[in-house]
């Protein structure tokens, strides 16, 4: 132990010592440094971006910038004790930077320490007036603010779509900054111990809504921040024998939310109004929230003739959850009339969610050539919140409603048991057999009590010599469960007496949830990977998946989803590569739904639930994905060159009609939706020694997006409430950001060095 | 002693292998300047990988100390008989068959059964055959972590994943596409989501559950909630495909449609809504819903605050 800890003193100083004297090394490959090995890589260089590459797509996950460019990754031992010291970089001083550092003894030891950010981007298009008054305030700027109060009406809301017009784009970015430690120990052959710590940071604005009006309608979209931060903490201790194993391991994550809540000036209303509306309105923010979990994990070899294994997870966590409350409104105006019902219960909700895995694995091969495996898991989710009875509430902070709400806290269960066995059918050839079952217990205020799936499935495998194989699996699943309670919700939500009101305005009771409704599911799958000649290999894969949902009448009725790939690899000599993908999928999904309007007779308000209003709708998408490089040794341990060619392209479209030719107007297609992105890329590498690699790249990407969901919008679209049922607009307030992704066509070309240590 | 005839060294070569660990117990241990000698080409790109550094020099079990044979066996009847491909019982990790890949991941496992590998067994991986070597090499470094076959782990994942793969190509998509587009993102990778190893969780997934994995990182959606949005807490790809999609959020499909899937209360939800409507441009429903996975606020009920 001495020994290793002068050789780690030594090794230390003698790293200090290279640094300082900036070692350069003579040969490519393991530099030596005395008793010191460095080996790794240093690029260095400057790249040019021509183009059009203002589009935030081209800045997502990635901050592409013209100028210098760096990048390394270092290793530094010394062979005899194993000592190591590792350094990695990214991008200096770019957004997307990232660093990465690791010190320790092969086997024994090492602690790994990364930082890493990366931008994530919303878009850079978006025009809002609001300014930000403090963090969490936003209100409009002074000029427009006295303008508007000074008008009503349409004139208000034509100098409300002036002014957004006037208004300068926002950048809507967020840098997600992360760190992580983690350190590990090897206590003996048996015995390991890690910990480790994940920091996230989110800092940047985002778009969010406030809505205004209710219900529907009336909302301006604005730039909210984004200010949180999530720290995980996990520790463990694992201990191996032959016949056994043991494990130990603790996680705890903290959430901080730097925003509790945002209140947005409502551009369309300069007072508060106990029935008309606010002058803002206040919409909380992701509370903060503590989980952690404790898990013990054994294993056991059983004493049987039979090679038999058995192994469990037993774990229990917690959520918690105790912001303090808002206000019910800030809307001035209610609050004045009905205070004393808009009294909050208690504080804070006191949420506490307690979550149970076990777990039991049982392998065993009775037989030569027979595998068994029997496995079982529960997960229970336990919302033990105590509900809140709310004796009032305000929509939106515009409307006062005095009935009186309940929450209702969801919990939820999980059980599955599955049994498989295998047989060696050939040497090669293997054929298994399964079945599954699965539970899901829900809490009340969900419409099943319980479902149930069981499926039975097969697959074969032949894998006669490397890199040849072929897999093929088809599994079929049934999913019933208890009776369909579409009202469950609001039995739990309202009081007795008002629920038969609710009902006559509530969901279609012929209506399923796809997660709790009857299914019917065939999905099949086939690998094949091929050696077709000595450098010649490929793979090809099938997947396919349909889901009936015979049973509901109304809602999700259908899901098929395929998709074929192939891959392949040719190298016809040492100095040739030549790489060619193409993956295509394929989704269909049918929908029916009633079109539901109110009616009001005698006072009572009830559905209009006619068939004629049935409208259908079709969700088609297909996605293509092609990619295409060859590699070629030029001129041998001098020249390399490399390009490549990708291409990917998906298509969605939503078609909808009226089942019945209802009432209502004819209900439109959506226009399609596309995007597709490709890239070209060339590099040359020119070995000017052993060590050293200069290199010249170019790369061209080009992104074309067709997004009616945005490209249409603009910052003010007071008629954006047409009506497919009569054709007829009304006006609203709605203020959108009017953002879109922008296309980008760009060329990159960079310079660089590379130092091979 | 009469030379065997092509046949019946075919015959031996077979026996050898399908008896390979008899064999190896028959065999003695020859040391590895025996092995160099012939295979002297795979010792440098051996010895800058962690298994070179370690075996000899630093051995902490039986295994280590034979250095080669620790992993292939020992090699004295592969020697005696003057070598060759599949001569002399040796494990050679060619995953030639069920039989030989079990054979061979027991080698690895046999040190590596702890921590990731806890849940091997009986894993999806090791149920269908998968060898260690499908996606470890250990001969030479190819990636800078892990030993894998591939420059990073998503390229290593996408051998066979290849639909998983291109997902993360499409306009909706984590920072994962490192490899497949050089120059992206590369902040993610498979690993951070899933464990090939084995786990207690479908999918292969490193945590408890689906939901429990995304909070790892998206916490804010953890709650609880006062008022919460019941599919939420129960499957986050209820709503969302991880791997991408078209759509922005990595949606499964665009809102309004994708929330009438399931929602037809009188008003507004059960219309099909007109492609320039408030309900279907800019976020659709969530304009107004904005805390769709949950909201604190008292007056949260509709998801609006």
């Amino acid at each position: 132990m001495r020994r290793a800890r002068r050789k780690g003193l030594r090794f230390a100083i003698a790293l200090c010592a290279a640094g300082l004297a900036g070692a350069v090394p003579a040969a490519r490959g393991d530099t030596d440094l005395s008793q010191f090995v460095l080996s790794g890589e240093l690029e260095s260089g400057g790249k040019t971006i021509t183009g059009d590459w203002g589009s935030s797509e081209f800045r997502e996950y990635r901050d592409q910038q013209p100028g210098y460019f760096g990048r390394s990754a270092l290793l530094l031992e010394e062979p005899k004790s194993r000592f190591f010291l590792g350094f990695d970089y990214d991008y200096v001083g770019r957004q997307d930077q990232r660093y990465e550092g690791r010190v320790g003894q092969w086997g024994r030891w090492n602690i790994d320490l990364a930082f890493d950010e990366y931008p994530y981007s919303y878009g850079n298009n978006a025009r809002s007036l609001y300014l930000s008054q403090g963090s969490d305030t936003l209100v409009l700027p002074a000029a427009v603010q006295t303008q508007l109060q000074s008008l009503t009406g349409a004139a208000r809301a034509t100098a409300l779509g002036t002014a957004l017009d006037a208004a300068t784009f926002r950048e809507l970015d967020a840098m997600y900054r992360t760190g992580r430690a983690d350190v590990r120990i090897q206590l003996s052959p048996e015995l390991e111990a890690k910990v480790g710590y994940f920091l996230q940071n989110r800092n940047g604005d985002r778009p969010f809504g406030m809505a205004f009006g209710s219900p529907g309608g009336n909302f301006a979209d604005y730039v909210g921040g984004i200010d949180d931060r999530t720290q995980n903490l996990t520790a463990g201790l694992s201990y191996v024998r032959d016949t056994w194993s043991l494990a130990f391991d603790t996680f705890g994550s903290f959430y901080h939310d730097g925003f509790d809540d945002f209140t947005v000036a409502n551009p369309l209303r300069a007072v508060d109004s106990p029935t008309a509306g606010a002058e803002s309105g206040r919409v909380s923010r992701a509370p903060d929230n503590r989980a952690y979990a404790l898990s013990l994990t054994g294993s056991w070899k059983l004493p049987v003739p039979a090679p038999t294994r058995v192994s469990s997870t037993v774990s229990f966590g917690q959520h918690t959850q105790d912001e303090k409350f808002l206000q019910q409104t800030i809307n001035q105006a209610i609050l004045a009339a009905n205070g004393p019902a808009l009294a909050l219960p208690k504080d804070s909700l006191g949420g506490q969610v307690d979550t149970w895995l076990g777990t039991f694995l049982l392998t065993s091969r009775p037989l030569r050539d027979l595998d068994l495996r029997l496995r079982y898991r529960y997960y229970g989710y336990d919302n033990r919140t105590d509900t809140t009875e709310l004796t009032a509430n305000v929509v939106n902070d515009a409307t006062f409603d005095s009935e009186v709400l309940f929450t209702a806290p969801n919990s939820y269960r999980t059980q599955n048991l599955s049994a498989d066995a295998t047989y060696r059918l050939l040497a090669p050839l293997s054929a298994t057999l399964g079945y599954a079952y699965e539970q899901w217990n829900r809490s009340d205020e969900r419409e099943r009590i319980y479902t149930r799936s069981q499926t039975g499935k097969a697959a074969l495998d032949w894998k006669p010599v490397d890199r040849v194989q072929l897999r093929a699996h088809y599994a079929v699943s049934g999913r019933t469960g208890s009776d369909y309670r579409p009202y469950a919700p609001l039995d739990q939500r309202l009081e007795p007496t008002e629920v038969p009101d609710a009902i006559r305005v509530g969901q279609l009771a012929d209506l399923r949830k796809y997660d709790e409704a009857d299914l019917w599911r065939n999905e099949a799958g086939v690998l094949g990977q091929l050696l077709i000649t000595e450098g010649l290999d490929a793979t090809l894969t099938f997947d396919f998946q349909n889901d009936s949902y015979d049973a509901s009448r109304y809602g999700l009725k259908s899901w098929q989803q395929w998709s074929l790939g192939g891959d392949l690899g040719y190298h016809p000599c040492e100095r040739v590569g030549i790489t060619a993908g193409y993956t295509f999928e394929r989704n269909v999904a049918e929908q029916l739904q009633r079109l539901r309007n109110v009616q009001t007779v005698g006072g009572v308000s009830s559905a209009i639930d006619d068939p004629l209003n049935d409208w259908g709708s079709q969700w088609r998408m297909r996605a293509h994905d092609v990619h295409a490089g060859l590699d070629v040794v030029l001129l041998p341990k001098w020249l390399d060159a490399r390009v490549g060619y990708g291409f990917q392209l998906s298509h969605d479209q939503t078609r909808t009609n009226g089942q019945n030719g209802g009432p209502f107007l004819v209900p439109l297609d959506y226009p399609t939706d596309d995007d597709k992105l490709q890239y070209v890329t060339a590099a040359l590498d020119f070995h000017a020694t052993e060590s050293l690699t200069l290199r010249a790249a170019w790369r061209w990407e080009h992104f074309d997006i067709t997004d009616f969901r945005h490209d249409g919008t603009q910052p003010f679209m007071p008629l954006s409430n047409d009506n497919s049922q009569t054709g007829a607009v009304s006006p609203t307030s709605n203020v959108f950001l009017g953002d879109s992704i922008e296309d980008y066509n760009v060329h990159i070309v960079g310079l660089s060095a590379i130092y091979r240590f | 002693m009469r030379e065997p005839s092509f046949r019946q060294s075919l015959l031996l070569a077979a026996a050898l292998v399908t008896s390979a660990a008899s064999a190896a117990r028959a065999a003695d241990y020859v040391g590895d300047a025996a092995c160099t000698a012939c295979h002297d080409k795979l010792q440098a790109p051996y010895a800058a990988t962690v298994h070179g550094k370690l075996f000899h020099e630093d051995a902490r079990s039986e295994a280590m100390r034979h250095g080669c044979e620790g992993c292939h066996g020992p090699g004295s009847a592969h020697v005696d008989a003057g070598g060759g491909k599949g001569v002399g019982g040796l494990i050679t990790f060619r995953a030639e068959g069920p039989e030989a890949i079990e054979r061979e991941n027991g080698v690895c496992l046999a040190c590596h059964s702890a921590g990731a590998r806890t849940h091997w067994d009986g894993s999806t991986h090791q149920m269908r055959d998968v060898a260690c070597t499908s996606c470890h090499a250990v001969m030479r470094a190819v990636s800078p972590h892990g030993l894998l076959t591939r420059p990073s782990e998503s390229q290593t994942c996408a051998q066979c994943h290849l639909l998983e793969s291109s997902k993360t190509m499409r306009y909706g998509h984590m920072p994962l596409r490192a490899g497949s587009l050089p120059e992206r993102d590369g902040k993610m990778s498979c690993l951070s989501c899933h464990n090939p190893h084995g786990t207690v969780s479908e999918s292969l997934l490193a945590a408890h559950s689906i939901n429990e994995g995304c909070y790892t990182c998206h916490a804010d959606k953890r709650g609880p909630f006062l008022w919460e949005h019941a599919p939420v807490p129960e499957n986050c790809l209820n709503c969302h495909d991880p791997h991408g999609s078209s759509r922005e959020a990595m949606l499964r499909m665009s809102p309004p449609r994708l929330c009438q899937t399931c929602h037809d209360p009188t008003r507004h939800p059960t219309d099909p809504r007109l492609p320039t409507n408030q309900f279907v441009i800019g976020s659709g429903c969530m304009q107004c819903h904005v805390n769709i996975h949950g909201s604190n606020h008292p007056s949260g009920f509709g998801l609006t605050r």
